[in-house]
């Protein structure tokens, strides 16, 4: 459900078309490559090279390149073009169009940057040092800067006969370790300044000379870092302020002239500059996925995990660079577990944003089921049974509208809890808090106001039917997750699954029984609650006697009676916990009507309708704020830890196709 | 009930995994062994030790492998627990791995200032693949302390090891050693606000007694071993401590000799910790462990505290069974090995 099927694909060719297959399947951007290296043998890799090494290619014997000689030349190679563009004022970019130009490749691009850097390599040198230097006086600045006392002469307590000094700062954690110890140190702390940048306090530490190595080691300890001002910026911090700047003014006007003096040059190489980028990018990004093939004498073989959906496709791009390729394909299913396939989501417009709440607990295991298609739904009709009101929803609905190109998920999440909470308002009738006995125009199914007596036990009861609701669809799942990964002990015998809902089940109607709320005989759920945590104690024997394992206990019986036992007094009380937590969604609810009647109230005690409009729109703002956060937070706490912990686990890897950028 | 902690079920469990790892009978034949390779086929036939030789190369039984083997067996037992346990309780429990990443980030620090090749490093880690918090693959690409030292920036252990050199790593590797266990500290104290308050005391009660013993020790060492001055021991220490407190801690680090140490742990604790320690050959590790494990005896706790004193076991139990390792090795008759142990068999 809602996870896209993966295959992998085992491709094996002539290393003579490696570049150019490789090439195409970083531009397809359909592969993700299998990481599971140390499983490659799950595949058997080197025999399947070696099986179609004769039938792939003729008898020339192709040399590769080290890939990782590859990699290297193009890091360097990439750091000079980078160097060489921010030099040049050039933002560099991935364009594919530029690789896809005739007849240019590694060789031409080394060649090329080369000869660029032959021209105006010194130049562009010249001018990344001076912005450099520019960078640091200015941070050299900041920090002089932040010396309180700008007229104190630096100069005078330079050359003491007995004394050194250090101007530096230390991490905050440092500064009370020393002041808790200021009583022994030789040496006198003084706080000068606060850099702004860092928040970091400037200190001058001033020590005896006879005293130099001790004070190091514990400068040392305390992690002090010197501010070293050059010889160059002698004299006051004012003095040094002016100095300073007058260098970065003489450092621009050289930089002005330097560019100047390239730029005819720059206009003629901009784009063989963004050619060479492209093609270092490609040759390295080869160079990676060489790194992680096999290869025999002739043939190399790649394992790359693709959507099923696009197997067709990937095997195309393929073919189109040679016929002298093999592609075989394999289920995850078909390897054992350690070979993990990657997760890809695939949900519909409706589920789509709650994506992002199923991600902040984890992605899905590519064998789990995805929890986004039930969360979305339940999520939705928590926060709208929480938090229903016409207005206040309609608000969320516009504010997600707005935030739509920004922040895409986390708006289409607040469309959808808006239009829940709207849905809510009009089976409550409740507009901005008013009432339908307030403005009788608005729609409303309940009679009277949720606060009303004969309302709350419905509410609440409304709150719990929900919980039993989200919580059955919880141990489906739960249920389902287990037997696919055929765990039985879990699936059928554990808590989470056949047997821990029918003890749920026959808990709640035992508390049903004696409460009395309907006439149901006690007996019956009794009988079935303690039978079925009878199984639950004895999951483990009782599925060796399903599966045929022998032992039927995997250690001692003693030792794992008490564990067992434990265990089922914990899923009792879980249980208990579960149900009485989804009393908060009725709870919420009235919290909700009643918080506003508060406001409402105030209001009535305002002397003139001016302010009691005030406080009804600050009342408004305060609920869509603050209760609307608490809200969200209270659902969020019933999926993560009543519901996902009975069925999710979220150990999925990521589909991240092999791309250039 | 705490949604977080499945408490009785943890519980049980722990007691189950205390059964089998201090067998008395099992531990009288390791103190036995004949050979290192009977030693760790022993710990094969143990179910809670088996479980870190899962991995292991079977030919692999020499000191070295065993020591590393140890170090997983505490991992692998606290990533089982943390199936019993999520959100900050989990992230809580998380904070204990770090030990593992210190010993693994300090082995490539070790490596590197003593300019050795970082090749099969990797098979010495213990740390959590699941749960790193370094980017190790990345760490290992570095050539020189300086290197590292940039490829660290953004993780906790930067803000202690910013201004590293190879002389520091060299010549002060306590430097390295306490600053990183100042930050797993630090970061262990900060996950513990984030438990229910009863937990949280109980966290903090454990935690400050280890670091009161930490401190013990570290103070002894560094008086004992190291020529640095009383300030550093001082900023060194780690901050927390139960019954040590600030003032006490001052005192301690400012000792004129080992002899007043002694006796002002001694009146600090109402405890004689030294009273062993009299013998050349033994270690204060040995003395320190063998106090923890008398508090971890005596104290019951019925919250987080239970599952908090089990990882200090574990930590107890490797070094007990490194030190049969060594004892093994060094032929140390099987009397004396028994009284370096913390573990009173």
């Amino acid at each position: 459900m809602a996870i896209e099927k993966m295959v992998l694909l085992k491709i094996i060719g002539s290393i003579e078309d490696m570049h150019e297959i490789l090439k195409e399947l970083i531009f397809c951007e359909n592969a993700h490559l299998n990481m599971n290296v140390e499983n490659s043998s799950a595949y058997n890799n080197y025999l399947a090279v070696h099986q179609y090494e004769s039938e792939i290619i003729g008898s020339s014997i192709y040399n590769i390149v080290d890939p990782n000689n590859i990699h290297n030349s193009c890091s360097d190679c990439l750091s000079s073009v980078e160097e060489l563009s921010r030099g040049l004022g050039l933002e560099l970019k991935i364009d594919k169009k530029l690789l896809l130009e005739n007849n240019y490749d590694y060789e031409q691009a080394k060649k090329d940057l080369s000869r660029i850097q032959l021209t105006i390599g010194g130049r562009v040198n010249e001018i990344n040092n001076k912005r450099q230097q520019i960078s640091e006086l200015l941070e050299l600045k900041g920090k002089i800067d932040s010396i309180a006392d700008k007229d104190v002469d630096f100069n005078k307590i330079a050359d003491l006969n007995y004394f050194y000094y250090e101007i530096g700062s230390f991490v905050t954690e440092n500064k009370s370790r020393l002041k808790k110890n200021y009583e022994n140190l030789s040496a006198i702390v003084l706080k000068i300044g606060n850099i702004k940048s860092s928040a970091e306090d400037l200190y001058m530490i001033i020590y005896p000379k006879q005293f130099k190595e001790e004070t190091d080691n514990l400068l040392k300890s305390l992690n002090w870092s010197e501010l070293v001002i050059p010889e160059e910026y002698e004299g006051s911090a004012a003095e040094k302020l002016v100095k300073i700047d007058a260098k970065i003014d003489e450092l621009q006007k050289d930089i002005t002239s330097l560019s100047s003096s390239i730029e005819a040059e720059t206009e003629d190489n901009k784009k063989t500059i963004f050619k060479i980028y492209n093609v270092f990018k490609l040759e390295d990004k080869i160079a990676e996925l060489e790194q992680r093939a096999d290869f025999g004498n002739n043939a190399f073989a790649l394992d790359v995990w693709v959507e099923e959906k696009n197997k067709a496709e990937v095997e195309k791009v393929i073919a189109s660079v040679t016929d002298k390729y093999l592609i075989s394909s394999k289920t995850p299913q078909e390897f054992s577990d350690d070979v993990i396939a990657p997760t890809k989501l695939k949900n519909n417009w409706f589920s789509k944003p709650f994506e992002m709440i199923v991600n902040m607990y984890g992605l899905p295991a590519y064998d789990e089921i995805d929890p986004t298609p039930i969360l979305a739904i339940t999520f939705c009709l928590a926060f709208g049974i929480m938090f229903g009101d016409i207005g206040q929803g309609l608000v969320y609905v516009l504010a997600g509208l707005l935030l739509r190109k920004k922040m895409e998920a986390a708006s289409g999440v607040a469309i959808r809890l808006g239009a829940s909470s709207m849905f809510f308002g009009c089976i409550y009738g409740s507009l901005f808090g008013l009432e339908k006995h307030e403005l009788p125009w608005i729609p409303g199914i309940l009679h009277g106001s949720p606060l009303s007596p004969d309302n709350i036990p419905m509410i609440l009861a409304a709150g719990i039917l929900f919980g039993i609701l989200a919580l059955t669809v919880s141990y489906v799942l739960g249920t389902a997750n287990s037997l696919k990964r055929g765990d039985i002990e879990e699936g059928i015998f554990g808590k989470n699954g056949i047997f821990g809902y029918i003890f749920f089940i026959s808990f709640i109607m035992t508390i049903v029984a004696l409460t009395g709320i309907f006439n149901v005989p006690m007996s019956i759920p009794l009988t079935t609650l303690l039978i079925s945590l009878a199984v639950l104690i004895m999951k483990q024997p009782l599925t060796s006697l399903v599966t045929g394992h022998r032992p039927l206990f995997h250690e001692s019986p003693g030792e794992y009676l008490t564990e067992s036992i434990f265990e089922a007094i914990e899923t009792i009380l879980g249980t208990l916990s579960n149900s009485i937590s989804f009393v908060r969604v009725g709870a919420f609810a009235l919290n909700h009507a009643g918080l506003f009647l508060a406001f409402m109230v105030i209001s009535k005690m305002m002397p003139n309708i001016f302010l009691q409009i005030l406080i009804l729109v600050v009342g408004n703002i305060l609920i869509l704020s603050l209760e609307g956060l608490v809200v969200l937070i209270q659902s969020l706490r019933l999926h993560y830890y009543e519901m996902f912990g009975k069925y999710f686990k979220g150990g999925g890897v990521a589909f991240k196709p092999i791309k250039l950028n | 009930m705490n949604p977080n902690m499945a408490f009785y079920a943890v519980n049980t469990k722990i007691a189950t995994k205390k059964g089998r790892i201090l067998s008395k009978g099992d531990w009288n034949k390791f103190i036995e062994c004949g050979s290192v390779e009977q030693l760790a086929d022993l710990l094969k036939n143990n179910v809670e030790f088996a479980k870190a030789f899962k991995d292991a190369d079977s030919s692999e039984s020499q000191r070295v492998n065993l020591e590393t083997i140890l170090g997983k067996f505490r991992r692998i037992e606290v990533e089982n627990l943390l199936h019993y346990f999520s959100g900050d309780y989990k992230e809580f429990l998380k904070t204990f791995l770090v030990e593992e990443e210190i010993n693994d980030l300090s082995l490539i620090i070790r490596k590197l200032s003593r300019e050795e090749s970082l090749d099969g490093i990797k098979d010495r880690f213990i740390h959590s693949e699941l749960f790193e918090t370094l980017d190790f693959d990345d760490l290992l690409t570095a050539t020189s302390i300086d290197q590292l030292s940039k490829k660290l920036k953004g993780t906790a252990y930067y803000s202690g090891l910013n201004n590293l050199t190879k002389e520091d790593a060299l010549k002060r590797d306590f430097h390295i050693e306490m600053k990183l266990y100042m930050a797993y500290y630090r970061s262990l104290f900060d996950r513990a606000e984030k438990l229910d308050k009863e937990d949280r005391n109980a966290a903090k009660e454990i935690i400050g007694f280890k670091i009161d013993l930490l401190n013990i020790q570290w103070i002894f060492r560094a008086l004992k071993y190291y020529s640095i001055s009383s300030e550093e021991i001082f900023i060194y220490s780690l901050e927390g401590g139960k019954i040590i407190d600030y003032s006490k801690l001052k005192k301690l680090c400012y000792s004129q000799s080992i002899d007043e140490f002694k006796g002002m742990v001694q009146d600090f604790l109402k405890y004689d910790l030294f009273k062993n320690l009299n013998d050349a050959e033994m270690d204060i590790n040995v003395v320190i462990d063998y106090y923890m494990f008398d508090y971890l005896k005596t104290k019951k706790y019925h919250n987080i505290g239970i599952v908090i004193s089990f990882v200090y076991l574990l930590d107890i139990i490797v070094n007990d069974l490194t030190s049969i390792t060594e004892g093994i090795q060094y032929n140390v008759p099987k009397d004396k090995l028994k009284e370096y142990l913390a573990f009173n068999i």
